[in-house]
């Protein structure tokens, strides 16, 4: 009795430390992972939508995957959503094992099926529909196993298995296995157990026949080979697996066989145990103490953290939240092109760039612009940087490309509400009406949609938009061809088209910096006027010094600028040790590494940086 | 039991009211309404089309706070009266039973919408009835009017005297492959052809049940062969070969500018497996493209343009409309190239020269430069009267947004072409009856079941191709050939 109860209680504080942890992980540590997979579908909640959806195999669990998604929206919604799948995961899986051992000592080996979910979903190309479609797949095995009668039980397998295959896809497979093994363990541990006399749960326990298993193999088989064949033209990996366990329809990776496989592996683990009704706390204890490696091991295989850092500066980015961006730069600088252009990016919004920019490591002219290699994610954010510069058709062009290359042959509600703005911005209406309806068909951006609608055909709103007005007073008239590499004449002709543009001189500014080119950048110097500066940026006095010091004889005298005390103090130290010692690189690193000159001195540029 | 029965019989009478009401619902109009005196604003417009008898149901929505709809169809031999609540959505069955009765004739129909608890009338509209049937099936293709990339894509037919729409072959079979050109012989679904792009690369073949994979790349032509037409013989397919490129505008007028650097023709002879083609129509010092066959198949027409240095004289290339004589019983071309109409005089570009079945005209479309018409806005639709060599504009199927590919349905007077007019980016098929003196009727929208259908595809209908009946050699029965190594092709330049 006394063991029973500790059981009990030790059940309830595994369970809750672990759900807790799940939780905590996605909510605090995974939060960005999960917006980026809400931003990056498209989904609609229309009749026509589910229909479409239905008449795919897994078509429900994609169905209701992109659904509950959809409320990733809220951060919190995310992970309790996950949270909650994986419990019912769980549950479904004690379920299960405990038909075939009704020990409560083996109750961790249950949680391994919601860990190894938890690790899979960290991937952004595993979809939630992977968890609902798998989740299915259990609560079908748990409907099975829990018909007594075994006439009852072979209807039920007979309808349960292309059901599953309809409603969940590939997880039927993990159904069947569950099925067959249900029955051939059951049978043999009622045999032996009424050989030993020792009565359980199993005792009397009748098995389907062994034809009626084969029927279940050939139904399992036979179901997605008609459906190939007659229904839908899909290769025969597609047809068995489905659609919607994996964003990349062009590979099925394996951990979702395994993961397939794990609830009836399980089902073989648990029989081998002991199954008497006592408490094992030595293999209790070993299961929580193995339970641990195995989750540190296992988020670091599947937890990419480098990747919630990109999507963390993506989603500040997507909320126009440009002082975030900086303030988490400040903790976690960018580690690479698509973080550096979003802080880049930020930088220039704040009007910033021309002081801090080399504070943070630059990384040549791919820090600024991201160029579109036929994937998704640079040309996603690539165009929020083409969209605040002004460039309005190459934002509308990366849109288009990044919902036209999402693995998943889907839309991405991202690039719909983008596209929606290019187009009034541009004065397309009708294309603009087009997008806006589709999003009047979502949850969360029917009412932007709805708002933005009144915008439609009407120039004075549109022209006193703050943001929008704005694209419009930037916007390029004569007409040139965009390409990402000629960025210097692109930005030159945006200027040119409109010389208050701060974003675009910013962004040139900081084009030439970073390309070392100095001549290029004092001759845009005095624009600074015409745009209301009152004070050069730090990062353009330093170059403005460093120019002057090639040329002038008292660099620290009077000059043609206005350059701070401070800043020509800083460059005398700077030279000195610059020209007078031979670790100076090691020495500089310490104090002056955020300063333009030592980019200029020590940082190496790639050939293709130039451009 | 006594319980039970009172119910049943309560159940019953109920249940009979209820089918009075609807029965009764079902057949009136209004009899108290305002009249509006003004044409619904329906989507798609079908007031006053001419539709072929055997067209599937022009299904429509009226938008606006409508709550219900009523419908009345009349002509000389019946009524019909149908309902909805914000759309007209009519049964197939219902509505060929309609087109039979009024073949010929016009049908009046009058609408009644309910807005705010009140009935409106609206005047009432025709829809005039042809009773010549147009090519019962189109095939075309579904792809995003984007720039490099693709999402799900494929050649698809839809049975145009219903709602059917089935894959011929999609990327979804073959992931991360483009098709395109999906082409035909004199509308035959058993002769077809079109290209794979991406990992399984070729030009697929269909003729007699059979699919063979084609690399039309020979180290003597520019490209693979890209834009085709068969003869009428079955025996050759011209095609043009191609360096294309594209380029993106930066001012928000255009998005994009398709344009070909180089391009020659090409004929390709099935039987003899083999690519001819003659200097005249592969020279250096001109572009050619768009090749079509007349319909006796002795005369190749085709559109060229003088060279010029791209992408700068992006808009200077202007493309003429010409012939020369190709005799199909020795694949040979003739000695000379005749000019039908000159860019020079017109100032303008030609593409797409699709000749009549019945040999009287060649419609083409026109636009300021350039060949890829389906990003000019300027562009539209022309008629040339191959009889005295006229050509005028289509008046009544144009209009400000694209109209560009186009195709013949088989007796030479229904005709299907692309059109960007709803909303000036998703292309959209049309289709309009061409009288006996040239003049098109007001095009009607491919019919789709749901109204909001246009609305919520993300897609266009590339290159409709009006066909006499279904594709049976689907993806699914071409994926050993395609998996199969591509037949060669091999190269022959005559005199």
């Amino acid at each position: 009795m006394e063991n029973k109860k500790l059981l009990k209680y030790a059940e309830y504080i595994f369970t809750g430390l672990f759900f807790a942890g799940i939780f905590i992980f996605f909510a605090f540590f995974y939060n960005s992972h999960l917006h980026f997979r809400e931003a990056t579908q498209l989904f609609l909640l229309t009749g026509d939508y589910f229909i479409a959806k239905m008449n795919l195999p897994g078509g429900f669990s994609g169905w209701l995957g992109e659904f509950l998604t959809q409320f990733y929206f809220i951060s919190i919604a995310g992970p309790i959503t996950i949270t909650i799948l994986l419990f019912v995961i769980q549950k479904a899986t004690f379920r299960i094992l405990n038909t075939i051992n009704e020990n409560r000592s083996f109750f961790p080996l249950s949680f391994l099926v919601p860990l190894n979910v938890a690790m899979i979903i960290c991937d952004e190309f595993y979809p939630l529909s992977a968890v609902v479609g798998f989740l299915i797949s259990l609560l079908a095995g748990w409907l099975y196993i829990s018909i007594a009668q075994s006439n009852r039980r072979f209807l039920s397998g007979i309808i349960l298995i292309p059901l599953t295959y309809s409603l969940a896809g590939g997880s039927y497979l993990s159904l069947l296995a569950v099925i067959i093994l249900f029955e051939i363990l059951s049978a043999v541990k009622a045999r032996k157990s009424t050989a030993r006399k020792e009565p359980d749960h199993l005792t009397g326990f009748k098995m389907v026949k062994v034809w009626q298993l084969l029927f279940y193999l050939i139904i399992a088989v036979g179901v997605p080979l008609f459906v190939m064949q007659f229904l839908l033209q899909e290769p025969a990996g597609l047809a068995y697996f489905s659609e919607f366990y994996y964003a990349l329809r062009t590979e099925m990776p394996k951990a979702i066989p395994m993961l397939f496989a794990l609830p009836p592996v399980l089902m073989v683990v648990i029989f081998f145990l002991p199954s008497k009704e006592k408490m094992y706390k030595a293999a209790l204890f070993i299961q929580v103490a193995l339970f641990v490696p195995v989750v540190i091991y296992g988020f670091r295989l599947w937890a990419n953290f480098g990747a919630e850092s990109i999507m963390k500066y993506d989603y500040l980015v997507r909320m126009n939240r440009w002082e975030d961006v900086i303030k988490y730069a400040e903790k976690r600088p960018p580690r690479n092109n698509l973080s550096l252009a979003m802080l880049n990016l930020s930088l220039a919004k704040t009007g910033t760039m021309g002081d801090r920019m080399f504070q943070f490591e630059q990384n040549g002219v791919g820090g600024l612009f991201l160029p579109f290699a036929k994937e998704y994610v640079a040309p996603m954010m690539g165009s929020e940087i083409f969209y605040q510069l002004g460039l309005v058709n190459a934002s509308q062009e990366y849109s288009f490309e990044s919902t036209e290359t999402t693995p998943a042959l889907n839309k991405m509600v991202r690039s719909v509400k983008r596209l929606a703005e290019t187009n009034l911005i541009n004065g397309h209406y009708e294309v603009a009406l087009k997008y806006l309806k589709l999003l009047d068909k979502t949850v969360f951006y029917r009412k932007w949609a709805h708002n933005t609608e009144k915008y439609l055909n009407n120039e004075d709103l549109i022209n006193n938009d703050p943001d929008w007005g704005w694209k419009r007073k930037m916007m390029i008239k004569n007409d040139f061809f965009f390409k990402v590499d000629i960025m210097e004449g692109v930005l030159n002709m945006l200027l040119k088209a409109n010389p208050h543009n701060n974003v675009a001189y910013q962004y040139v500014m900081a084009f030439y910096l970073i390309n070392k080119d100095l001549g290029h950048f004092m001759k845009l110097v005095p624009m600074m006027n015409d745009l209301g500066y009152t004070r050069i940026p730090v990062g353009y006095q330093e170059a403005i010094m460093y120019v002057i010091g090639l040329t002038s004889e008292n660099p620290m005298g009077e000059v043609p600028y206005k350059i701070s005390n401070d800043t020509k103090l800083r460059m005398q130290a700077y030279a000195n040790i610059y020209t007078s010692r031979k670790d100076a690189q090691e020495i500089l690193r310490k104090s002056y590494s955020g300063t333009y000159w030592y980019y200029l001195h020590y940082k190496k540029l790639e050939t293709k940086d130039k451009k | 039991v006594k319980f039970l029965t009172g119910f049943m019989r309560k159940i019953k009478y109920i249940l009979f009211i209820a089918g009075l009401i609807l029965l009764a619902s079902c057949t009136s109009v209004p009899g108290k309404f305002t009249d509006k005196g003004v044409s619904p604003a329906l989507f798609p417009d079908v007031i006053d089309v001419t539709i072929p008898v055997n067209i599937a149901p022009l299904n429509f929505r009226l938008d606006g706070n409508v709550q219900k709809l009523i419908a009345v169809y009349e002509c000389e031999n019946g009524k019909y009266i149908f309902h909805g609540r914000h759309a007209i959505e009519i049964p197939v069955s219902k509505w060929h039973n309609m087109l039979k009765l009024c073949a010929d004739k016009s049908i009046n129909v009058t609408l009644f919408s309910k807005e705010d608890g009140k009935w409106i009338k609206y005047l009432p509209f025709k829809i005039n009835i042809k009773n010549v049937p147009i090519d019962p099936y189109m095939a075309y293709r579904l792809i995003a009017p984007g720039y490099e990339s693709w999402s799900e894509m494929g050649i698809y037919q839809r049975n145009l005297t219903n709602f059917d729409e089935e894959t011929i072959i999609d990327n979804r079979l073959l992931p991360g492959n483009c098709m395109n050109c999906h082409s035909f012989n004199n509308n035959d679904p058993d002769q077809m052809m079109f290209h794979l792009r991406g990992n399984i690369a070729g030009t697929m073949l269909v003729k007699d049940g059979k699919a063979t994979r084609l690399n039309t790349k020979t180290k003597e032509t520019l490209s693979n062969c890209v834009y085709p037409y068969w003869h009428p013989s079955g025996n050759y397919i011209a095609y043009s070969v191609n360096a294309i490129s594209q380029v993106f505008h930066t001012a928000k007028e255009k998005r994009i500018e398709v344009m070909d650097s180089k391009s020659d023709l090409v004929v390709y002879d099935i039987r003899a497996n083999k690519l001819i083609s003659s200097k005249l129509i592969s020279g250096e010092e001109s572009f050619e493209t768009f090749p079509s066959f007349s319909a006796d198949g002795k005369t190749l027409f085709f559109c060229s343009a003088k060279k010029g240095t791209l992408p700068e004289d992006y808009n200077k290339i202007r493309y003429s409309l010409c012939k020369i004589d190709f005799d199909a019983a020795t694949g040979s071309f003739g000695n000379k190239i005749d000019t039908l109409i000159s860019s020079f005089k017109t100032g303008r570009s030609i593409s797409f020269p699709r000749p009549s079945h019945d040999g009287k005209y060649i419609m083409f479309t026109m636009s300021d430069y350039g060949n890829f018409s389906i990003w000019h806005n300027e562009a539209d639709l022309y008629l040339l009267n191959l009889a005295d060599g006229s050509f005028k504009k289509m008046e009544n199927v144009n209009t400000d947004k694209t109209e560009s590919y186009h195709s013949w349905s088989s007796g030479s007077h229904w005709f299907v072409f692309s059109s960007r007019r709803i909303d000036g980016l998703y292309t959209r098929p049309y289709f309009a009856w061409l009288d006996d003196s040239g003049i098109a009727t007001k095009p009607f929208l491919l019919p789709q079941k749901d109204p909001d259908y246009y609305d919520n595809s993300l897609r266009s209908f590339n290159v409709p191709e009006l066909i006499t009946g279904k594709v049976r050699v689907n993806g699914r029965k071409m994926l050993k050939s395609i998996g199969a190594d591509a037949k060669n092709i091999t190269f022959e330049l005559k005199d």
